[in-house]
């Protein structure tokens, strides 16, 4: 080892020992935790936005599903009363 | 790392939120410890402040030392200007190795897990940053 690696490295060993006591300010753990609590709030809301909107489309496949199911029983509906209507008349 | 606490701090909160985003969202897998996990958020978060400082060339006249003893933070507060001064020489990746080695004691196989490189990668950096100095400190010395 040289004398520059000797400087090297008591400078950076001093520099270690001089800085280890080196702290956040006064009030950064409330920030933090602020900062923290902000964000899960803000995560917290966009998933019950995330899960509206789920629901909202989840309502508008069942909605289309219920016509659907409407306008095909309407429709079964409608041919049987015309199959006994025609049968009624048959049988006069 | 970064020489200035009120960087540091920003940089620590961020890793707490990113900490917490990953846990809410289940992306933290186990497979390193918790510790190493968060010495790696923070880290990353150090190197790109430090190649956006360098792009920027913005110094901070900023350097509030966190200590609460007036004397001790006076002292910190010198050796924290001297070490940024002196490590600004060095790239951002070759002084996160260097500081995670000297300051925080690390060994080499937890800096390469912490900067997700190898062992070999850790040691040329660890012995390119001390050429750096080196040479900073002939320079100087020839000035």
């Amino acid at each position: 080892m040289t004398d520059i690696d000797d400087a090297i490295e008591s400078r950076l060993s001093r520099l270690a020992a001089e800085t280890k006591n080196v702290g956040p300010t006064p009030g950064f753990e409330a920030r933090v935790h602020q900062a923290l609590l902000t964000h899960q709030e803000a995560t917290l809301w966009s998933g019950i936005l995330r899960q509206g909107r789920l629901g909202i489309a989840a309502a508008v496949i069942a909605a289309a599903a219920a016509v659907v199911l409407a306008v095909q029983s309407e429709r079964v509906y409608d041919s049987e009363v015309a199959v006994t209507y025609g049968a009624v008349e048959l049988g006069w | 790392m970064l020489g200035n606490v009120s960087d540091a701090e920003d940089i620590v909160q961020e890793t707490y939120l990113r900490a917490h985003r990953a846990l809410v969202d289940g992306q933290f897998d186990g497979r390193s410890r918790v510790r190493t996990w968060l010495y790696r958020i923070t880290s990353n978060l150090a190197i790109d402040a430090l190649r956006s400082r360098k792009r920027q060339r913005v110094v901070s006249d900023d350097r509030a030392v966190g200590v609460s003893d007036g004397l001790a933070a006076a002292e910190a507060r010198v050796a924290l200007t001297e070490l940024d001064d002196w490590l600004s020489v060095l790239p951002a990746e070759q002084r996160a190795a260097l500081t995670l080695s000297v300051m925080e004691g690390f060994p080499n196989a937890e800096i390469a897990r912490i900067l997700g490189c190898s062992e070999g990668a850790v040691e040329q950096r660890l012995v390119r940053a001390r050429t750096t100095l080196r040479s900073s400190i002939r320079s100087t010395d020839d000035d």
